[in-house]
């Protein structure tokens, strides 16, 4: 009898000792793929960013993109240091146009939406109009 | 039921008994060597896999990456300054001089830079400023390519081996490490690193 709660005692112990050695293994592995997965999401968004006509005279300013994903939530905010006054997120300066039209500054975000692998990232890159 | 028979039914069981507990704890124990075994390699696999990661983070953030067989030397962005909008990373030409660049929407007295690094990959020492949206050279009399779009850099940093142990600067990244060589290919950059295994680490710069 005493024997066999040793027994179980101790298979119980080495059963949890195991599992928490393949939860961590797991944790670990999905939280590397929601990882990488965030980064290809985040490059791919400044992909489309950078093609996009920022400085469009006849079209309304673009300071909010939304690029709609099952699983992560990316977005980006514009502001500009330009001639834009027209804008909401605009700083008008004095700029001579022969050098420059200014530069838009994004930032994207992409956020997994996972409610338990919480992954967040957040670049900042100049775009010149 | 003969005591005697009885004695003997007790005593067999008793060897049975004891033979399988003794297999049974032989099994366990050798499971638990296994699996701390296991557990060793994957935290070993992770300290790898942390460090790669932090390198490529680091040289991601950086410009004018320099390689020597085992060490690599570059220059860290103030990304944290710039996503904080304490300097915009814009310069208005008309506005500057060889003595100093105008940026607008920048904080630049919060920010504590020593070089300021511009599109065509030229590296100048800035001095502390006081004034928001001026950043001052500290040679200025010699001249220099100014272009529109900068990047504020923290300090020249450094990851190389010494006696064992992998270093960014003055922090252990790595123990036990046995070789750290570094070459570049096109735009990547290579890594071997060995510890008791070895590894080979392709960063894309």
């Amino acid at each position: 009898m005493l024997l066999t709660i040793l027994l179980v005692t101790t298979f119980s112990f080495l059963s949890i000792y195991i599992l928490e050695i393949k939860t961590f293994q797991s944790d670990t592995q999905t939280k590397n793929y929601y990882q990488i997965q965030a980064a290809f999401h985040m490059e791919l968004a400044k992909n489309i960013i950078k093609n996009i006509e920022l400085n469009n005279n006849n079209k309304p300013c673009i300071e909010e993109i939304n690029i709609p994903n099952e699983n992560y939530e990316i977005y980006a905010s514009i502001r500009y240091i330009s001639l834009k006054n027209n804008c909401t997120n605009s700083q008008a300066i004095n700029l001579d146009v022969n050098n420059s039209n200014g530069v838009a500054i994004i930032d994207v975000y992409t956020k997994s939406k996972s409610t338990h692998f919480k992954i967040q990232l957040h670049e900042r890159f100049l775009k010149k109009l | 039921m003969k005591k005697s028979t009885i004695l003997l039914e007790l005593i067999f069981s008793i060897l049975i008994l004891s033979v399988v507990g003794i297999y049974t704890l032989l099994f366990v124990n050798d499971l638990y060597k296994s699996n701390a075994q296991n557990l060793t390699l994957l935290n070993s696999k992770l300290d790898l896999q942390t460090t790669n990661l932090f390198i490529e983070k680091k040289l991601g953030q950086s410009v004018n990456i320099k390689l020597n067989s085992a060490e690599i030397s570059f220059y860290e962005i103030d990304i944290a300054g710039f996503k904080s909008g304490f300097y915009s990373g814009f310069v208005l030409l008309e506005k500057s001089t060889k003595e100093f660049v105008f940026t607008p929407n920048s904080n630049i007295s919060k920010t504590n830079n020593s070089y300021i690094w511009f599109e065509d990959k030229s590296i100048y020492e800035i001095e502390k400023s006081i004034e928001n949206e001026k950043i001052s050279f500290k040679n200025r009399s010699n001249p220099k390519k100014i272009y529109e779009q900068y990047k504020l850099l923290k300090r020249q940093s450094k990851i190389f081996l010494k006696q064992n142990r992998l270093f960014f600067n003055d922090t252990v990244l790595l123990n036990n490490i046995k070789s750290f060589e570094v070459k570049q290919s096109n735009k990547n950059l290579i890594i071997d690193i060995c510890d008791n295994s070895c590894h080979n680490w392709v960063i894309s710069l």
